[in-house]
Parts: structure tokens; sequence; C-alpha cells
């Protein structure tokens, strides 16, 4: 256990090495559109030659990968802060330390100012979100797929089809049309401001909303799928036949084999999570994560991307690698060698 | 009765029988078999009436217009709906909402299909070799998925069309390759469940080639949470599209984009006069995915029944 939970911790290091390289070397693979984006478009052409000799440009990208990942985990200086170029690149951390991002054009700082901040408020949004979508898909779709064809079965069906067929931002758009141009009971955007209007949790309650209502729908069909699946192998028809209490076998038989694909999934839920983040954030204006990450890469702000994406990755891999431990706790027929 | 009419009744007589005699029928009379069990499930035949209705105004798109979808009326801007020769309003340049639509869903049901079919070659292919062999197939393919799948899939679509620009072919590169390594995970999985199963070691002491145990013993036994997969992935597939066109990264304007009409008039959603700019193609995308979900419930009801 301890072998294979090691073994896949350096091949999280190897994802993250990999996806990291990916998202550099698309971002950074003209050297001179490099330049011009750090200095944003009033620049001169000196300026940029001078930028680019500073910098080294027109080093293979390997070299200037290396480089990158010197500046972030702290090795060496981050070029661009000295004082020298006169660009203003101040950061109160020093030049020196693990986990320099940079500094973001679009918002006028250290990447590492902005970048936790909204971190921070889409980790409220989505554990908000996740706190109820979970527990809720777990007792909808166990009850369900226990029964195959129950009034409950169907309901919860047909509600949940529904409810997964409407994208977030076909949701958001309902949802403010009713609460905020009908009933007048709720702000139209979550821009976290303006907190004496509308309070912090009249502002949450609609973006939570369009994620439950996105999400729940998609868990809790898995589960069901698999619950009722699992309800027609043999080995359950012999508990209830060798006259078991019934809710044993859901309990101790059913449950155990039928959460092994809802397990997968919830936890792949994670990076899709985050996509679903993104949308309700653009679509309530939100500040979040999802907001920057795409305000960045429309804006052209190489250095927030590549962090962005980097705490993404990281986020989604550390998942898998729970699911995958987790996995092969559940189910003891798959032996990893 | 016309002769066309006799002619199709007929066949429908000659089919019936036909298919209950034959219990291994193959290709077309299969699946015309099994659309004709579609009556048995209400769900199908409502999302098969809502997938027929887009895909029909999606092929005559011309014919069920009267105003091109790009053509500005000069003297009817923010039409409301259901209001003169406009059926469905005009937007903030004049352009007819309901022509919008309808060459909107030729768009989607264009790019959607073709992004689903390639992403289920590639994943299945992936899954089943991954689980199948394990070994060194499966820690490449899976790093492969892994690294993929840990791209959150909205940084994959921003690089992607970032890089090579907004178009129809780049959204599908985009979609098959934000989809298949999911696929491929779920397949992956179920093999590994099925693989240590009896009925698998008697093929392979049997001595089947691998191809056949894959493709005969797996692949049927795996079938049950892969409908179910497929039927909410053809309506992911719709609203991804959606989302790309909602974040100013599907086709680009002046192209109907249901996703990017929304984007559009988010904002008038709060204003009485302009809400429904918006609300009537988030009603297209969600009624679309709708019908592709309840259609592919139904299948999956039929399909498990017998």
């Amino acid at each position: 256990m301890v072998v294979f939970i090691l073994k896949r911790l350096a091949m999280m290091a190897v994802t993250m090495f990999v996806a990291s390289f990916i998202v550099f070397a698309l971002m950074e693979f003209t050297p001179g559109n490099v330049a011009s984006k750090t200095l944003g478009p009033y620049a001169t052409k000196e300026q940029k030659d001078i930028l680019f000799e500073k910098l080294q440009l027109d080093d293979p990208l390997i070299t200037r990968y290396v480089r990158w990942v010197g500046v972030l985990t702290g090795v060496t200086k981050d070029p661009l802060q000295d004082p020298e170029l006169g660009l203003g690149f101040e950061d109160p951390r020093g030049d020196r330390y693990f986990g320099n991002f940079g500094w973001s054009l679009k918002y006028r700082g250290p990447v590492n100012d902005t970048l936790w901040r909204r971190l921070e408020n889409t980790l409220i949004l989505a554990g908000i979100a996740f706190a109820i979508i979970v527990p809720l898909s777990l007792v909808f779709g166990v009850l369900s797929g226990m029964r195959e064809g129950s009034m409950l079965d169907r309901g919860l069906s047909y509600t949940s089809i529904t409810l997964t067929s409407i994208p977030e931002f076909a949701s958001a758009v309902f949802l403010t049309a009713v609460f905020v141009l009908l009933l007048g009971w709720l702000p139209g955007t979550a821009n976290m401001q303006n907190f004496e209007e509308w309070s912090w949790a009249s502002q949450m309650v609609l973006p939570v909303a369009v994620l439950v209502l996105y999400d729940f729908g998609y868990v809790a069909r898995m589960v069901r799928g698999s619950m009722v699946e699992v309800m027609t192998r043999p080995y359950i028809r012999t508990a209830i036949l060798k006259g078991i209490p019934y809710r044993q076998v859901i309990l101790k038989h059913a449950l155990r084999n039928a959460l092994i694909a809802p397990f997968t999934v919830i936890l792949l839920q994670i990076p899709f999570l985050i996509t679903g983040v993104v949308v309700t954030e653009i679509a309530f204006g939100y500040p979040g994560f999802g907001k920057m990450l795409l305000e960045s890469a429309l804006f052209g702000d190489i250095t927030t991307v590549e962090a962005a994406t980097l705490i993404a990755v990281f986020i989604a891999v550390s998942t898998q690698l729970i699911g995958d431990v987790g996995y092969m706790y559940i189910n003891p027929r798959i032996r990893f060698t | 009765m016309t002769d066309e009419a006799r002619e199709s009744a007929t066949r429908i007589d000659a089919d019936a029988p036909k298919s209950a005699e034959q219990p291994d029928r193959a290709g077309f009379a299969k699946l015309l078999y099994n659309l004709g069990l579609l009556r048995e499930s209400w769900a199908a035949l409502i999302g098969v009436a809502i997938v027929g209705f887009w895909v029909l105004v999606a092929i005559f798109a011309d014919a069920v217009t009267v105003f091109g979808p790009l053509e500005q009326d000069q003297f009817a801007f923010f039409k409301q709906p259901f209001q003169g020769e406009h059926w469905l309003g005009t937007d903030q340049l004049g352009r007819d909402l309901w022509s919008r639509l309808a060459y909107g869903a030729r768009n989607t049901l264009i790019v959607a299909p073709t992004a689903m079919v390639c992403a289920y070659f590639l994943g299945i292919s992936m899954g089943m070799l991954a689980g199948y062999y394990g070994g060194w197939i499966d820690q490449l393919i899976s790093r492969i998925s892994d690294i993929i799948l840990s791209f959150p899939l909205i940084i994959l679509f921003i690089i992607i069309i970032s890089v090579f620009g907004a178009s129809a072919l780049n959204i599908i590169v985009a979609v098959t390759l934000a989809a298949s390594p999911g696929i491929g995970r779920i397949v992956r999985g179920l093999t590994l469940d099925l693989r240590n199963l009896e009925y698998v070691s008697a093929a392979q002491i049997r001595g089947e080639r691998s191809l056949y145990i894959m493709a005969v013993e797996l692949l049927p036994n795996a079938r049950g949470p892969l409908i179910v997969d497929a039927c909410l992935r053809m309506g992911y597939t719709v609203i991804t599209i959606g989302i790309l066109g909602f974040l100013g990264l599907g086709l680009p304007p002046p192209e109907p984009d249901w996703g990017g009409m929304v984007a559009e008039a988010r904002v008038g959603v709060t204003v009485p006069n302009l809400a429904y700019l918006a609300i009537v193609p988030s009603i297209a995308v969600s009624s679309l995915v709708i019908g592709f979900n309840l259609l592919a419930d139904g299948l999956r009801e039929i399909s498990t029944r017998d």
C-alpha cells in the first residue's frame, strides 16, 4: 500500500511536470510574443529588444522552461524583477522565494497577490456546492437504485434528467429571470461588493444553486445506475434468499459494490466542477479563480495562466490520487502490483 | 389509399414478423427493430420528438425561416416575441431570433455528433487496451489520460482555441481530446472489474484472440454503465459547445451560435424588455439536451429490459 502511494506520488510529480511543460510550450512558443506580452501594447521596439536580450529569449524552449522552473522554485532570481529593467515589478516577498509565479499584467501586481485570494473565493463557492451535492445525490441515488422502477426512482430519474440537461449558463439565465426580474428577491450578480445592499449569503444563493442543480442529477444518476446493476447480481439474490434482513443486504452486500463506479465519478467531478465553476463565475461576475483564468487568458497574461494551470492541475491530480487509493480499498478484486 | 401509402404499409407489415422471427438481425434491420422498440417508452418518444424537431429544423433551416440569420431589419430592433412578422422577435441588430436559432441548431448538430463519434472511438479503444492488457500499455495510456484529465477541461479549451483559433474543426478536436480520456477511464475501470471474472478466463482458456475477448466478451457486458455514460455525454457535448459559445470561445461572430447568443444577452436578463433575448436561446439548448437525454434514457430502459 505504501509503495503504491509512493509510486503514485512520483507519477503525480511527472504529470505536473509534463502538464506545466505543455502549457509553457503553448504559451511561450514564440519568444517575441513573450517580450511584447510582458511589456504590454504600448512598448517600443527598443524596449522589447532589451527585454528580449535580458531574458535570453532566443534560447531553446527547454532552457527557458528550466529557467522558469528555477524562478518558480526559488532557486534563481526572477529576472523581470531586476530594478535595472525599470519595469516596476516589485514583490514584497523578494525576488527569490518558493512559489514565485511572477508578475501579472492583467491584475498589475505579483500573481500571488491575486491567485490565492481568487482561489479562496472559488473554494468557498465550490465547497458549499459540493457539501450539498454529495450527500444529496448519494441518498437519492441509493434509495432509487434499490427499487428500480418505483415511484421515487422514476421521479428522481426524470427530475435529474431535466436538471442535468440545463447548462449552467442557461439555468443562470432562468434563475435570474425568476428570482431577480420577477420576484426581486436576490441580486443578479455575485461580485462580492456592496454588501450593504445585498448580504453575502444572498449573493451566494444563485451561484451555489446553479452548481447544485447541474451536478446533483449527474452524480445521483451514476449512483443509481450502479446500484441497479448490483441489485441484479446473483449474490444479492442469494443473500436475500438466505434470509438476511433486507437492510443488511443493502448495506453490506450491495452498497460497497455499487459505490465503486460513482466513487471514481465523484472524484472525476472535481476537474469537471472547475469547468462549471468558471461558467457560473462568469455568469454572475463572481471574483473567483475561474473568472481570473478566463480573463487573464483572453487578456494574454501568460504568467497568470501558467500559475492558474499549475494550481488547477495540482488540485485535480491530488484528487485523482485519492480516488485511485480509495478505489483499490473499496474493491478488493482489483490487485495493483 | 395512394400507392406510396400502401407500399409503406406493406413494408411495415413485412418487417414486423421478420424481426420477431430472426433473433440475430444485423446492421440496418436491427436498427429498424430497435427504433420500433422506442414505442415502449414514452420518455424515448418525447426524446425522439424533441431531437427530431431540432434535426428537421437544422436540415431545413432555409425553408422554415423567412429572414436570414445575419440579415438586419433596420425597422425592427429589440422586437418582442410573438408580435408581427418576427416570430421570436429580433435582437439588438434587428436580426431575426428564430432564424438565428434555426441556423444555430444546424451548427450545433453538425459539431456535436462528429465530436462524439471521434471521442467514443478513441475512448473505448484506449480504455479496453489499458484495462485488458495492463502492464506498460496500461501505464502509458493511463498516464496520457491522467495528464489530459487533470487539465480542467476549460483550460484545455482555452489553450487549444486560443492557440489554433476558433473554428468548428478546432471545437471538434478540443471536445474529442477532452472527452476521450474520460470515456477511456470508465471503460478501463469496467474492464478491470470484468477481466477477473470466470467467463473471460474461459474464453482465454478456449484460446480466443484478445481482440475477440475485448469485443465480444467484455464490451457487451460493460454496456450498461456505458449507455448511461453515453446518454449523458451526448447531451454534455451539446452543453460544452454552448459553454464555449458562452465564454466567447465558440464559433466566431456573427455566425449564429446558441451559447454566444446567451452571452450577448446575459446582462439584459434583469431588464424586463430584454430578458427574452437570453431566455429563448437558453430554452433551445436545454430542450435539445433534454431530448438527447430522454432518448438515451429510454434506449437504456429498453436495452436492459430484455
